[in-house]
């Protein structure tokens, strides 16, 4: 989902730097309240695995491929701000290492792998579980919410680069050529994402429900005051 | 020992992540080789592929004459970069935030008036 150089305009890419740029201050501004020597690990360890989970491609259709993002996993464990600064830390390794996504385009590709499948989609998995715990348990309504914002983070994520590039025109393709394949894909690459985030989440859950962050239940109020009094 | 004991199940945790992130490294080089669906629409415009300059260009160490070697290493090395930026950012903010009270202490109470 890397937007290489040579796809976007100046206006599209030069604002989607302001828009990241800010973001991230924002982020670093915000993070200071809830950032804690026990999140340090934890933070390394997020933007490693999705690093590496971002390096497996797997087929999506024929002569297409695929692979995990992330986002929505790093924002669940971590806090939304905290999960996006992964996200970006992840991009632009990527970018500048590796050359994978352009460097013109490391904005736009922030605002929408880091910015839109992160703190935008949180958001609204935020709103759908507390909605949700109230007829459900914490634990489902985490998960089911999980679920569908997971997969839904991939398809707005596409969506926002099928738009800057259309809106951009420099590859001059009519909407459909464009919009079309690229959502599509990302409908089935969805199914994975959330497979894989409710997977991990949930095991971490069972472990060690303290480590995930969009976690607020039960267990984990009894572990807090037992920690307390050893 | 006794803090190893103390924390026995954070280090088995800590191996085990550090185990699958070294083998989906390690496994990387048989993932899809086909485009993903954004550059296939790259693809399709003529100047394609600008020259963009990186010191592991594709996934590929310099000097590393196998592709699945040169895949494979720039994997681990990606992973150690990754994590050591992101917990480097998660430090200096830990360590900034702690610095500013005892500013305060130093200079005029801000809060003050």
């Amino acid at each position: 989902m890397h937007i290489p150089d040579g796809l976007l305009d100046f206006k599209t890419w030069g604002t989607l730097y302001g828009v990241s740029g800010g973001a991230t201050a924002y982020a670093l501004y915000k993070v200071k309240n809830t950032l804690n020597e026990k999140k340090i690990p934890l933070l390394g360890i997020t933007a490693a695995f999705i690093f590496v989970a971002q390096l497996l491609n797997v087929p999506v259709a024929a002569g297409v491929s695929g692979h995990f993002l992330g986002a929505m996993l790093a924002c669940v464990m971590l806090g939304p701000w905290e999960g996006f600064l992964v996200m970006v830390v992840v991009l632009a390794v990527q970018c500048l290492v590796f050359a994978d996504g352009g460097f013109a385009a490391l904005g736009a590709n922030i605002f929408n792998m880091a910015l839109i499948a992160g703190p935008v989609c949180y958001f609204m998995f935020a709103f759908s579980k507390t909605l949700m715990s109230k007829k459900f348990s914490e634990r489902t309504s985490l998960l089911s919410s999980l679920a569908v914002f997971s997969w839904l983070s991939i398809a707005l994520a596409s969506a926002a680069a099928a738009l800057e590039i259309l809106i951009s025109n420099v590859v001059k393709l009519p909407f459909a050529s464009v919009f079309t394949p690229v959502v599509g894909a990302s409908l089935l690459i969805g199914i994975g994402e959330a497979a894989i985030t409710v997977v991990v989440v949930a095991v971490v859950l069972k472990a060690r429900p303290d480590l995930i962050a969009a976690y607020n239940g039960p267990p984990l109020q009894a572990m807090q005051a037992g920690q307390e009094v050893v | 020992m006794k803090l190893a004991r103390k924390h026995l199940g954070l280090l088995i945790a800590a191996a085990v992540l550090i185990a699958i992130i070294a083998v989906l490294a390690i496994v990387s080089p048989w993932a899809s080789k086909s485009p993903d669906s954004i550059e296939i629409v790259a693809r399709q415009k003529a100047a394609s592929g600008t020259g963009q300059s990186a010191p592991m260009k594709d996934y590929q160490v310099p000097g590393v004459t196998s592709r699945s070697t040169g895949t494979r290493l720039a994997g681990l090395l990606g992973a150690v970069i990754a994590l050591a930026a992101a917990a480097g950012i998660g430090l200096l903010v830990v360590f900034l935030n702690k610095r500013r009270p005892r500013e305060r202490l130093d200079g005029a109470d801000p809060t003050a008036g």
